[in-house]
């Protein structure tokens, strides 16, 4: 356990924040209904108002929002706690998760057309409103699967399950990975990324939960207010902590190191 | 390590729910009206699956 590979997967922690619709907007003449927050705090400084609707750049897309996701780097951002980390300014509009359709696209825009269905991680581009702007890197074709509302649960959530658990901690077929929070936003993606990959999963959540995190897929399901972590740790390859309860392992000297409770941890266990 | 967009994952994770292995748990959808409580719910980071904000009807195709 020396040895443990520490990765954390800060929540939307990029450095290229760009500015977000409500000041960036061109006076194309054209108004939307959007969430905006022209001051830090929490749910009181929202604010629903009629702001431009954005130009997009030459390498964006201009996407009429149908659904958008929540997640918790939205308080987090609004909260203005990591402003300066974030490079966010006032006004803001919240939101990193969007489904719907192409309205119009930049001239250095090849794989998104009008009409197209997407669903897509606008970066700090205000996803709360009726539209938003994203890059072809942020956006893919909708899955026909799904409906509007449930493509715009994916991106940030099961991305950051990817990313940690795949492109991080590169979970094998085979190994066992312990899923923290397994019946929340990033961990219920966690829960059936890792079992698509072959892996043993072992999963927590508080005891209403138990049943999503079978259905889920799950190989063992443990109720966080009586799980023994101990007794399972010994057989974990891999670590994935969405909620900071890796905490609770720390705290029974399993690992040594410590990591901030609001990232995304994962790491490798042996 | 940042999450970062990245069409390629993001094409690896179209193809898993397309294959049906992972499905979105939305728990609750609310109009844009009530970005407030969203807001507050995330903020407990306790929620079970996602929430989810719509700003409109789902297009018929």
């Amino acid at each position: 356990m020396q040895n443990v590979l520490r990765i954390l997967a800060f929540l939307c922690l990029t450095t290229a924040a760009t500015r977000p619709n409500a000041t960036r907007a061109q006076a194309n003449g054209r108004v939307m209904t959007a969430v905006v927050a022209h001051q830090y705090g929490g749910a009181e400084v929202l604010k629903h108002e009629k702001v431009p609707i954005p130009e997009p750049k030459e390498n964006e897309a201009l996407v009429r929002v149908i659904a958008a996701g929540v997640n918790p780097a939205d308080p987090l951002i609004v909260s203005g706690k990591y402003a300066k980390e974030f490079g966010t300014r006032l006004p803001l509009i919240p939101g990193y998760d969007i489904a719907g359709v192409v309205e119009k696209t930049g001239a250095r825009v090849a794989t998104l057309k009008a009409g197209d269905a997407v669903y897509g991680y606008p970066l700090m581009r205000g996803g709360w409103a009726e539209y938003a702007v994203v890059t072809e890197a942020e956006a893919a074709a909708k899955p026909r699967s799904l409906t509007y509302a449930e493509a715009a649960a994916v991106p940030l959530a099961a991305l950051t399950a990817w990313q940690s658990l795949i492109s991080t901690a590169r979970l094998e077929a085979g190994q066992t990975v312990l899923v923290h929070g397994g019946s929340g936003g990033a961990g219920s993606f966690a829960v059936q990324i890792a079992r698509a990959r072959g892996a043993k999963v072992i999963a927590t959540a508080s005891t209403p939960n138990q049943d999503l995190l079978r259905q889920l897929g799950a190989d063992v399901a443990l109720d966080y207010t009586s799980a023994k972590f101990e007794e399972v740790a010994r057989e974990v390859d891999v670590v994935l902590d969405p909620v900071g309860a890796s905490s609770s392992v720390l705290s029974r000297g399993l690992i040594q190191r410590s990591w901030r409770s609001t990232a995304f941890a994962a790491f490798r266990w042996r | 390590m940042a999450v970062k967009p990245d069409a390629a994952d993001l094409a690896e994770i179209t193809k898993l729910i397309e294959e049906k292995k992972i499905q979105p748990v939305v728990t609750q959808t609310l109009p844009l009206t009530e970005a407030g409580d969203a807001l507050a719910q995330a903020a407990t980071r306790h929620t079970r699956g996602k929430i989810v904000l719509r700003m409109a009807d789902e297009p018929t195709r």
